[in-house]
C-alpha cells in the first residue's frame, strides 16, 4: 500500500460500502481515501462493481449501508444535484449528453448553477439577466476552447462525433466546477492516438483546474500512465490497492484478470 | 422586446381591429376560442413538451379559474340570488375582471402545487394519473359544494366580460412568458431533464423543483384560460371541464409538435378552426336526407391518427418558427435545438 500523506484531511472518504441489487451484491465492503490533487485508478473485471460506486457516491443510487465523506461532510442521502453542487462531478460510461442542446447550451447547463439570473429577472429580461446569460455563453466558449471544440458551438450535441462527445462530456462536467471528477472508461472505443490525446488532456485540466481524479478504466496504457495509485475490484470488493507497479505485480490481480478471461497481455506488456 | 417583437405585435394589433369590426358575433367567438387553446396548449406545452411530463391537468386547472373568477366577478345582487349561503363577505365582494382572472390562476397554480409536492418527486407516468384523478376531485367538489358552485346546476348569468382584447392579451402574455422561460437557464434545465434526467441532476439541475415550475406555471395559465372561457360562455357547470377538453388540449400540442411554441400555437389553432369548419359543413351536407352528424370527430381522428404514423413529430417538429426580421439582424442568440421527443 502507497503511504498517503498523513495529518492532511482526505477529500473523499468512504468506509464499509455496500450496494445490493436484488440479492446481488454489486459493491460489498468498499473503502477508499482520496487525498487532494491525487489521481486514483478504478480497475476490474466487467461487472466488478466499478460503474455502481460512482453511483453511491454520486448519489446515484443509495448506497445498502456505508458511509462517505466529501470535505468532511456526509453525503450520503444527499440528492444527486446538491452533491453535484457540493464539487463532485461525473461522466458516464455510455455517454450522456442532452442531445437536443447545442453544444455550448451543454456547458452552460454545468456552469449555471453558479450564475443564474431569479425567476423574475428572468421573465422580465431585465438586465441583469441578459448580463447573466451572455456571461454564461462566454465562459462557456472559453472551456470549449480548452477543448478545442469552440467550432462546433451551434451544433446539436447529438450530430458530434464520438470522440467529440466524449471530450464534450469532460468539459460539461468541468463546467459544474468541481474539486472531485470522476470519470467512468473515458477512452472506451477511441483509438490509440485518441488515447494519447485524451491522456494530455486529463493531466492538463488535472493541474490547471486543481482538480482531484477518480478514473475507471479498462485500458491499462491509459491507467498506468495517468494514475498514482490504482485500486482493484473483483467481485464488489476491492482486492488490490497500490502502485501501478505494485499492482501489476500482484497475484490477485492477475487472477482476477485471467479468471475473466481479460487480455493479461495487455496487463503485463503495456505498462 | 425588441423592434420586430413590436412590430408584429402591432400587426396583430391591427388584425384584431379589423376582425372585431367585420366579423360578425359567430366568427369572433371562434376566434376568441382560438387565442383561449393557444393559452392552453402553450402553456401545457411547458410541462408536456419541454420537461417531459404527461400532465392531464388542464380541464381540472380551468375549472379552478373559471370557478373562483365567477364567484369574484358576479355582483352582489345576482350572488344573494344565486348563492344566498355564499358566506357574507364574499357575496359583498365584487372583483374587478383582471385581478379575479389572476386570482383564478394563482389558485389553479396552488392546486398544481399540492399535488406536485408529493407527486413530481417520483420518476415515471404518476402525473397523468395524479392529474386525472384532481380533474375527478374537482368535479366532485364542484357537483357538492353547493353554497358556492350551486352544485350541478352551474352558475350562470356570468359578466360577458371576455372580448378579444382579453383573449389575445393574455395569449400574448402566455406566450412570452413561456418563450422567456424556456430561452433562458431554466427552459435548458428542463430540456436536460427531458432528455435525461440524472444526467441533469449530475449536472446540479434540481430536477424536482423544475418539474414543479414547469407544472405550475402551466396551471397558472390554465386556470386563467378557465376564467376567460367562463366570461366568454357566460355559464359554468361541473361539466364544462371534461376530459375531452384535456383531450383536446393534448391534440393540438402533439399535432402542432411537443416542444415547440409556434407549433403549438399552429396547433391550437388548426385544431380549433378545422373541427368548427368541419361542424358547419357536416349539418349542411346529407347523405340520403340525414345530416352526416359526427362526420367531423371521425375526420379529427383520422388526422390524429395519421400525425402519428406519419409525423410523429408533429408539425413542426419541435423546432421553432421565426417570423421574418425586419429590423435589426443583431442579437438572438442562435437556436441550434433539434426535437428527440419523437
Ligand atoms: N441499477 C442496477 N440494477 C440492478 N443491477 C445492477 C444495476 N447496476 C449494476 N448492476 C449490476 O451490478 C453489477 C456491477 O455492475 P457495474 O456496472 O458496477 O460494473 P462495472 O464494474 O462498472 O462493469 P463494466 O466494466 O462492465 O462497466 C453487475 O452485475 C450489474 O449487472
Ligand atoms: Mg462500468
Amino acid at each position: 500500500m502507497s503511504a498517503v500523506m498523513a495529518e492532511k484531511p482526505f477529500l473523499l472518504e468512504a468506509e464499509g460500502l455496500a450496494k445490493a441489487f436484488k440479492g446481488l451484491l454489486a459493491v460489498h465492503n468498499y473503502h477508499v481515501r482520496v487525498s487532494k490533487g491525487e489521481i486514483l485508478g478504478i480497475i476490474g473485471p466487467n461487472g466488478a462493481g466499478k460503474t455502481t460506486v460512482f453511483n453511491l457516491i454520486t448519489g446515484v443510487l443509495p448506497p445498502t449501508r456505508g458511509w462517505i465523506r466529501f470535505q468532511g461532510h456526509n453525503i450520503v442521502g444527499r440528492a444527486p444535484h446538491e452533491i453535484a453542487r457540493m464539487g463532485i462531478a461525473r461522466t458516464f460510461q455510455n455517454i450522456r449528453l442532452f442531445r437536443a442542446l447545442s453544444v455550448r447550451e451543454n456547458v452552460m447547463l454545468g456552469l449555471q448553477m453558479h450564475a443564474r439570473a431569479g425567476l423574475g429577472e428572468t421573465i422580465l429580461s431585465l438586465p441583469r439577466f441578459l448580463e447573466r446569460e451572455r456571461r454564461l455563453a462566454d465562459e462557456a466558449m472559453h472551456l470549449l476552447e480548452l477543448f478545442d471544440l469552440d467550432h462546433l458551438w451551434a451544433s446539436p450535441a447529438q450530430s458530434l462525433s464520438f470522440g467529440h462527445q466524449r471530450r464534450l462530456e469532460i468539459a460539461t462536467a468541468l463546467a459544474t466546477r468541481p474539486s472531485l471528477l470522476l470519470l467512468d472508461e473515458p477512452a472506451a472505443g477511441m483509438n490509440p492516438s485518441e488515447k494519447e490525446e485524451l491522456m494530455g488532456l486529463i493531466h492538463h485540466i488535472h493541474k490547471e483546474f486543481d482538480l482531484t481524479i477518480i478514473i475507471i478504466e479498462h485500458d491499462m496504457r491509459v491507467i498506468m500512465g495517468i494514475c498514482q495509485r490504482i485500486q482493484t475490484l473483483n467481485y464488489g470488493e476491492v482486492i488490490a490497492e497500490g502502485t501501478p507497479a505494485e499492482i501489476q505485480a500482484n497475484p490477485r490481480v492477475i487472477e482476477a484478470y485471467l479468471g475473466h478471461s481479460q487480455p493479461m497481455g495487455t496487463l503485463l506488456q503495456r505498462a | 422586446m425588441n423592434k420586430n417583437t413590436l412590430f408584429y405585435l402591432a400587426l396583430l394589433t391591427g388584425l384584431l381591429f379589423l376582425a372585431q369590426s367585420l366579423l360578425n358575433d359567430y366568427y369572433q367567438r371562434v376566434l376568441a376560442v382560438v387565442f383561449i387553446n393557444i393559452i392552453l396548449t402553450v402553456s401545457l406545452n411547458l410541462t408536456n413538451g419541454f420537461v417531459g411530463d404527461f400532465s392531464l391537468g388542464h380541464a381540472a386547472f380551468m375549472s379552478i379559474g373559471a370557478y373562483l373568477s365567477a364567484v369574484l366577478t358576479l355582483p352582489p345582487a345576482s350572488k344573494a340570488g344565486l348563492m344566498p349561503q355564499l358566506p357574507a363577505w364574499l357575496g359583498q365582494l365584487e372583483v374587478p375582471f383582471l385581478a379575479a382572472t389572476i386570482l383564478g390562476g394563482l389558485l389553479a397554480a396552488l392546486v398544481a402545487a399540492v399535488v406536485g409536492i408529493p407527486v413530481l418527486r417520483l420518476r415515471g407516468h404518476y402525473l397523468a394519473v395524479a392529474t386525472l384523478g384532481l380533474m375527478v376531485i374537482v368535479r366532485v367538489v364542484a357537483i357538492n359544494w353547493t353554497a358556492v358552485t350551486r352544485g350541478a346546476k352551474g352558475i350562470n348569468g356570468l359578466p360577458a366580460f371576455t372580448n378579444l382584447w382579453w383573449v389575445f392579451g393574455w395569449a400574448v402574455v402566455t406566450v412570452y412568458v413561456v418563450w422567456r422561460l424556456v430561452n433562458s437557464s431554466y427552459g435548458r434545465a428542463m430540456i436536460a431533464i427531458r432528455e435525461d434526467a440524472t444526467a441533469a441532476a449530475a449536472r446540479g439541475v434540481n430536477v424536482t423543483a423544475h418539474r414543479m415550475l414547469a407544472f405550475c406555471v402551466g396551471a397558472f395559465f390554465a386556470g386563467i384560460a378557465g376564467a376567460l372561457w367562463g366570461h366568454l360562455i357566460t355559464a359554468i357547470t361541473p361539466h364544462s371541464f371534461s376530459f375531452l377538453i384535456t383531450f383536446n388540449v393534448v391534440v393540438m400540442l402533439v399535432v402542432g409538435g411537443m416542444g415547440s411554441i409556434s407549433g403549438s400555437i399552429l396547433g391550437a389553432t388548426v385544431m380549433t378552426l378545422v373541427p368548427e369548419f368541419l361542424r358547419r359543413v357536416e349539418t349542411s351536407l346529407s347523405l340520403g336526407g340525414h345530416p352526416l352528424y359526427g362526420l367531423s370527430q371521425i375526420i379529427i381522428a383520422v388526422t390524429i391518427t395519421l400525425v402519428m404514423i406519419f409525423r410523429r413529430q408533429g408539425l413542426l417538429g419541435g423546432r421553432e418558427v421565426q417570423l421574418p426580421r425586419l429590423f435589426d439582424r443583431q442579437r438572438a442568440l442562435p437556436q441550434a435545438r433539434v426535437d428527440t421527443t419523437g
